[in-house]
Order: C-alpha cells, then sequence, then structure tokens
C-alpha cells in the first residue's frame, strides 16, 4: 500500500494487486465477528446501566454504518493494469483505519484476547490461524493508513 | 436584521443560580485504559481526532496508558464524558467514564 500523492487532503493509494484483491474481499465480508458488549463505567448501578444500553445501542448503529461504508470503499478500488488504486477523503480514511481496527480487535477477541502475540501459529487450530491471519491482514492495511498520516 | 441573525439576549440561564447548581452538578473522568491490542500509534491518532490534541499531547497520554495501564483524559461534565466515551469504543479503545469524588 504505498501513498502516491496528496491533492488537497485527498491521497491516492497504489495498491498490489493482491494488496488490491485482499482489501476487497476485508471490506465486502465485514464485520467478521459479533460486537462484545462494552463497559461504560467500572460503578455499577441504575445510571450506569442505562448509560451502557445507549452506548451499546450506539455501537450497534456504528457498526452498520462502517458496513455501508466498508462496502462504499469496496466499490472505489480501482484496478488498472498490475495494481489496483484507490482515492480516500479525510473522512473515508478515519472510517477505513475504524474498519480495520474493528476487524483486528474483532480477531483478538475471537482467539480468546491474548496478552502476547509472540505464538507459534503451527500450534494454532485452523479456525485460530485464520483469525490470526485476519489480524495480521488488517494490521497491515491500517499501520499503512496511519503512516501516511503522520 | 436577517431570519439566520441572532439577537443577543441576556439568558436567565446565566444567574447566579444556575452558576451554583453548574458548580454542584457531578463531572466525570474519562479514563483510558490499557489492551494488548490496539497499536500505540493508532491510540494517538484516536486521541488527536477525537479530542483535537497535539500530537505530543496525544502521545503523553497514549504513552501513560501504555505503561501506567490508564490515563485520564478529561473531566467533563456527564453528558460530555459519555460523548467522548462513545466516541473512543467507536474506535474500539476500552474508556470508561468514572465520577469525579
Amino acid at each position: 500500500m504505498k501513498l502516491l500523492k496528496t491533492v488537497e487532503e485527498v491521497r491516492l493509494y497504489e495498491l498490489t494487486a493482491q494488496e488490491g484483491s485482499l482489501l476487497m474481499q476485508l471490506l465486502r465480508h465485514f464485520p467478521f465477528s459479533g460486537l462484545k458488549p462494552a463497559t461504560i463505567s467500572q460503578r455499577r448501578d441504575e445510571q450506569t446501566a442505562e448509560r451502557e444500553l445507549l452506548l451499546n445501542e450506539s455501537l450497534k448503529q456504528h457498526r452498520e454504518e462502517l458496513k455501508r461504508a466498508a462496502a462504499a470503499i469496496a466499490a472505489r478500488i480501482t484496478p488498472s493494469r498490475r495494481s489496483y488504486s484507490l482515492e480516500l477523503d479525510p473522512a473515508n480514511r478515519e472510517v477505513l483505519m475504524q474498519i480495520m481496527n474493528d476487524i483486528r480487535v474483532g480477531a483478538w477477541q475471537a482467539l480468546g484476547e491474548p496478552e502476547t502475540f509472540e505464538v507459534d501459529p503451527s500450534q494454532l487450530s485452523s479456525n485460530e490461524q485464520a483469525q490470526w491471519q485476519l489480524m495480521h491482514l488488517a494490521d497491515f492495511f491500517e499501520v499503512g493508513l496511519i503512516e501516511s498520516e503522520s | 436584521m436577517s431570519v439566520l441573525e441572532v439577537e443577543t439576549v441576556p439568558s436567565p440561564a446565566t444567574g447566579q443560580e444556575t452558576r451554583a447548581e453548574d458548580e454542584l452538578a457531578p463531572t466525570f473522568y474519562v479514563i483510558c485504559w490499557n489492551d494488548p491490542v490496539n497499536i500505540m500509534s493508532y491510540v494517538t491518532h484516536v486521541f488527536m481526532k477525537v479530542f483535537g490534541w497535539n500530537r505530543e499531547k496525544a502521545q503523553k497520554h497514549m504513552m501513560e496508558v501504555h505503561e501506567k495501564g490508564k490515563s485520564v483524559l478529561v473531566r467533563e461534565s456527564a453528558e460530555k464524558a459519555e460523548f467522548y466515551v462513545h466516541q473512543l469504543h467507536m474506535y474500539k479503545l476500552q474508556a470508561t467514564m468514572e465520577r469525579a469524588e
């Protein structure tokens, strides 16, 4: 994933054929995991319960928005001769970053929220290996986007 | 004056009683908790976006989360604290609002 140019905050990225294909797959199949209930406070009382309900409802809606955005971004990945290009304005970059991080965190949760990433993938079950690869794939695109921001 | 212009009228909401009420209203700390999954540069980016901080301030809080396990990001009214916690969760950061005693 290579940043080619920036024109008025719109960035044009070049993706290899493999990167373009993988990113499209990630976006078309998003989300890969269910939403884990979020905690709004360590305190447990009625008001916190109400706030937590609102938070989880809001996160559910946000997930739906990300899902729609993922499909829209996938449709913007344009094939060229041997590569793909993707043009993203700041809002779309932000959304894509959130989608990639959502995938990473979801895969990490599916792996049982390990404290360390020093794992021998050959020791994992086939499902765990798939989650492991998903996590690293999303990480690749997320880091690419963050690096192009700084 | 056009219909879009708003006439400034002294509001009773700026009176002394309301100020006293505001002072009594509970405030909340917005706390971000460490996790092993979110990468440091991502956390810094999120703090810059959500709070409008410069990179230096965002990195300082990110390092605090990383090294001490948590960082108190802001102290705000319930409404604003809730808003920030929602934003941080949308970015998949673990954040809570805790009443400031």
